[in-house]
């Protein structure tokens, strides 16, 4: 008889686990709460325009790319359409004070020319830096598919340094210095304490492929539940789970919300944890653990603008851009100036076919702390009170002008505004405080902010974007640390990459 | 015609009226210029055939006793001239949805009954939402004559929360969103764009009663004309502004067409604020400020046919009938050449003597200013045969559409007339014939009274709000100005 695995949660944690188990020899069920799975790869349709909810630039799917591996051996790699970032400039960094324009071009060493011409004296640091970058990322095992030897991440020096500690050890010039932390807009990192390895990641990851889906992130979680079903196992979509029903440090069973049983032999637990604490019974979790697990500070949240364009009103861009005001906001780009607006935005324009020339839309995130809409936080979607509403409209109208300063007579090409505050991500993710990419990592103290996928749940693991690292590269690869622990981590990166020879073409 | 006034005010829509009205009554020399050979604007009406059309206004709110508009009538000693034909109390709209049929009732007693009835479960959010944009109303200082706030800004969440986002925090229940929204063509509103409160307005002013014009919505310009004249004002037709000449810091001359040159202390601009900002060629005008109002967006256009009716045949329907194809009332504007159109409003015109049976009626429906566009260059009635054969065409898809509806209309149809956004461009002079001129839109500033010229002023619907009242109050804005509010505030609230 196959073993039996009940996976809570249907984001791209429990799905990708999902696949991996259904296709090792696991039945697997997956629970989903909306009506939709995909969790950060979910899209929705707005006045008939799909827009992507979480996942807008993605890497790692070119050749030799670690997703295009597990993906190839999961087997959806080749249905996917997926467009490469502009090799010459993937992200545009603008720098609204100087009315600089950096550009970060493709692969290593396209970066470091390109770098160097904005900081000609700075070249051998630069070269330095990236160097040390793609090294730190040479030493990640799992990064490399390859079984970790003592811990996840051998090299405990990158874990206990922040980013900007790291960049500043290369170099002193406090303005090449934010242009190599220009990314921190896109995954919340921040000052003294994102570590160096999860920038040094990140950095090189997005070097090495940044690219985009086209037509929505939705194709990746439809092509793991497909994968699911092919294999035997089951996604139930509207089903949410209610209650974790624990004995003896033993899972019984998993009650649904609409009063269905699951049992199975195994349990993986693919939401936020504190989500997960709120439908079980904690005393059965040791006190230190579960405290130490609710109070692991989460990441900023997001207040995200969406605009469609009249039709060929407005270029689509093949690279993303980031804009701030002065060098520094790339370190607080959370905090609001004076006058409530932010410092500072990421934008892209998703591509609907493969050849656009005009954008249809354009997604601008800010990341923006909970607390200004804390006091809206007791209630639900459409009911949150007119000031609620007027205060959204305020705030994309401060996001409409700065996009004004970046493309004059911005606004004339729009057809419809509309935006998802810190609460909109709350209670679509399901998330404590919209925390858009759940905990967060800090090198001051890792051994708090970093879970293991085990628990004292005998029968319970953990996974999702709150174990390690976030987006579309930590959640994946957690996923196989998860998976490792059912089948073996070495017999299962021996399959992934004994099996993913499929080379997917751009 | 003298060569210098104390107050020149640029066209004759209802605004440039009531300004004309307010200023002369209050011992202002004032001179009102028209380009074309009708005055009122939006209250201009057709005859054809011995049957009078309405082009602009159909029909009017907040007529009851105490309301609103009333006293503003009352001062404009409208009623003199006015007679009022209450429409069918128990539902003066009825909005076709779905294939159902929901009527908006007069008074909020009423019309909360009247539409729980059809969503039984919805009473509270019903009456939430009436006892909303009640509040809307009543914090807007002019529209509630009783609130008398220093500040004539209309300023709240209201000003900035959109349609959408209302309609949202009003019910999760789609059908009754929709429904709720069905009068939005009178606003040519957009859901992500328009603030709730251009949908309050509208909606709050139809539930305090709704009323049309016996004998045609002109009789409102022609009554405030001849009160004009009777203080000593002035009205020029046929005489098209030009050039609004300014020196240093302010205008100070107006150039017609044929060249002749008129002075004045003071000017109102009741156009199109762009045609305005076109009249200016002056330093005062930066180019930041000309670009934003050149750049807005405008309002939907409409495309009209205009129905005779045999004598004797068609009752008079003493309602406004809404009618949506689709599977919501928004967007009725982004039709394709295969859906058009997506919704119309259907309506009959009150006859000037009462009688059981419609003369005319008119059928109104979303055309964008596109399809015309290729004959702009074209003069009235100069249009070229494709035009006709154009709107022929046209008319023939939405009277198929009305007779769809109301079986046996046609047959009893003697003759019938269309009016496209040209005409609309032509006749009123707004910008690509939009109904209600810049589309107010919370992601964009209003455009507001005071213009960058200290003694050059807006009035009309594109500055505070559009309609009958929007324009009416927006006017006494304007005039306030160099009335003082306190003052002009007084005046109004003491008519008796």
């Amino acid at each position: 008889m196959k073993k039996t695995v009940l996976i809570i949660g249907g984001g791209i944690g429990g799905l990708v686990c999902g696949a991996i188990l259904s296709k090792e020899g696991y039945r697997v069920r997956v629970l989903e709460r909306h009506s939709v799975a995909g969790g950060g790869l979910h899209t929705f349709k707005r006045n008939g325009i799909e827009f992507e909810t979480g996942m807008h630039l993605i890497s790692g799917f070119q050749e030799n790319g670690v997703l295009n591996k597990l993906f190839s051996y999961i087997g959806v790699a080749d249905q996917l359409q997926i467009k490469p970032a502009d090799e010459e400039g993937f992200d545009h960094f603008h720098l609204a004070a100087e009315g600089v324009t950096y550009k970060m071009a493709r692969g290593r060493n396209n970066f470091i020319k390109t770098v160097s011409t904005y900081f000609p004296e700075e070249k051998d640091n630069i070269d330095r830096y990236i160097q040390r970058v793609y090294e730190i990322c040479d030493n990640i095992s799992i990064y490399n598919l390859r079984a970790p030897s003592a811990d996840i991440y051998s090299n405990m020096e990158v874990m206990e340094t922040s980013v900007s500690e790291l960049i500043a050890s290369f170099t002193s010039n406090s303005k090449l210095q934010a242009v190599l932390a220009w990314n921190n807009a896109m995954y919340g990192g921040r000052k003294d304490k994102t570590p160096a390895y999860v920038g040094a990641l990140i950095t090189q990851f997005y070097i090495e492929g940044a690219s985009r889906f086209v037509g929505g992130s939705q194709q990746l979680a439809d092509g793991l539940v497909q994968v699911i079903e092919q294999n035997g196992g089951e996604v139930l979509t509207q089903t949410a789970a209610h209650f974790i029903d624990i004995q003896n440090q033993h899972i019984q069973k998993v009650i649904s919300k609409g009063g269905r049983e699951f049992t199975a032999d195994y349990y993986i637990s693919a939401i936020h944890p504190s989500s997960m604490f709120k439908i079980t019974d904690v005393s059965h979790f040791k006190k230190a653990y579960y405290h130490r697990v609710d109070t692991i500070e989460n990441s900023n949240s997001a207040f995200v603008t969406f605009i469609t364009f009249k039709p060929n009103s407005f270029p689509y861009l093949n690279y993303a851009g980031f804009y701030t005001y002065d060098y520094e906001d790339v370190w607080n780009c959370a905090e609001l100036l004076p006058d409530d607006r932010p410092r500072g935005c990421m934008y892209l324009t998703p591509p609907v076919s493969a050849n656009d020339v005009f954008a249809q839309k354009m997604i601008i995130n800010t990341i923006m702390k909970f607390d200004i809409v804390k006091k809206w936080e007791h209630t639900t979607v459409g009911k949150r009170g007119y000031d609620y509403y007027a205060f959204k409209t305020q705030h994309e109208n401060k996001v409409l002008d700065m996009m004004e300063e970046i493309y004059p007579n911005f606004r004339s090409k729009i057809d419809t505004v509309f935006s998802a505050s810190p609460l909109t991500i709350r209670d679509y993710y399901n998330v404590k405080e919209g925390a858009i990419y759940g905990t967060m990592n800090d090198c001051n103290n890792m051994p708090l902010s970093h879970l293991p996928v085990r628990t004292k749940i005998d029968n319970l693991l953990l996974t999702g974007q709150n174990i390690n690292l976030h987006g579309i590269l930590g959640v994946p690869l957690t996923a196989i640390l998860t998976c490792g622990e059912l089948i073996g981590l070495e017999k299962l990166l021996g399959i992934i990459n004994y099996f993913s020879r499929t080379k997917v073409t751009y | 015609m003298q060569n210098k006034y104390d107050v020149v005010i640029i066209g004759s829509g209802l605004g440039g009226l009531v300004c004309g009205y307010i200023l002369s009554k209050n011992g202002y020399k004032v001179a009102i210029f028209e380009q074309g050979k009708q005055a009122g604007g939006c209250l201009q009406t057709f005859t054809r055939k011995g049957v009078k059309f309405e082009t602009g206004v159909h029909y009017i709110g907040s007529m009851g006793e105490g309301q609103t508009l009333n006293l503003f009538f009352k001062y404009l000693s409208l009623f003199k001239d006015l007679t009022l034909s209450p429409l069918d109390p128990t539902g003066f709209d009825v909005i076709s949805f779905k294939n159902e049929e929901y009527k908006f009732a007069t008074g909020y007693d009423n019309f909360i009954e009247t539409l729980s009835q059809k969503f039984p479960a919805e009473r509270n959010n019903i009456r939430q939402y009436a006892k909303i944009i009640r509040e809307i109303v009543l914090s807007s200082p002019f529209h509630s004559i009783t609130n008398q706030e220093e500040s004539f800004q209309f300023s709240s969440h209201y000003g900035i929360t959109k349609i959408s986002d209302f309609l949202a925090q009003t019910t999760s229940n789609e059908t009754l969103q929709n429904v709720l929204a069905g009068l939005v063509p009178l606003y040519a509103g957009v859901k992500d764009k328009t603030p709730m409160y251009v949908h309050a307005f509208i909606n709050d002013s139809n539930i305090s009663g709704a009323c049309r014009i016996v004998g045609g919505s002109d009789k409102i310009a022609e009554s405030l004309i001849n009160s004009i004249r009777s203080f000593g004002g002035e009205i020029f037709l046929s005489s098209k502004v030009c050039k609004i000449i300014c020196n240093s810091s302010q205008a100070t001359t107006i150039i017609l067409e044929n060249g002749t040159q008129v002075e004045a202390d003071y000017f109102i601009s009741n156009t199109h604020p762009e045609v305005t900002i076109d009249m200016i060629d002056s330093n005062l005008i930066r180019s930041a400020y000309r670009n934003r109002i050149c750049g807005m967006e405008q309002t939907a256009a409409y495309f009209t046919v205009y129905l005779k009716f045999k004598e004797n045949k068609v009752p008079y329907m003493n309602n406004n009938y809404y009618h949506y194809l689709g599977n919501e009332v928004w967007n009725c504007e982004k039709y394709t050449q295969e859906d058009w159109p997506r919704g119309y409003l259907y309506m009959h015109l009150c006859p000037a003597h009462p009688t059981q049976y419609a003369q005319a009626g008119e059928i109104i429906t979303v055309m964008n200013f596109e399809e015309v566009a290729q004959w702009a260059v074209t003069k009235v009635e100069q249009r070229g045969d494709a035009y006709k054969v154009f709107k022929q065409r046209k008319a023939e898809r939405l009277l198929a559409q009305l007779e769809a509806q109301f079986s046996g209309t046609l047959a009893n149809v003697e003759a019938y007339y269309t009016s496209t956004p040209l005409t609309y461009l032509n006749y009123t002079g707004t910008i690509r014939g939009a109904a209600y001129g810049v589309l107010r839109d919370v992601h964009t500033p209003r455009i507001v009274h005071r213009t960058k010229i200290p003694n050059l002023f807006f009035a009309g619907q594109n500055t505070n709000s559009h309609g009958i009242m929007g324009v009416i109050i927006g006017a006494v804005i304007t005039c306030s100005e160099l009335l003082g509010r306190k003052f002009l505030w007084k005046q109004i609230t003491t008519t008796r």
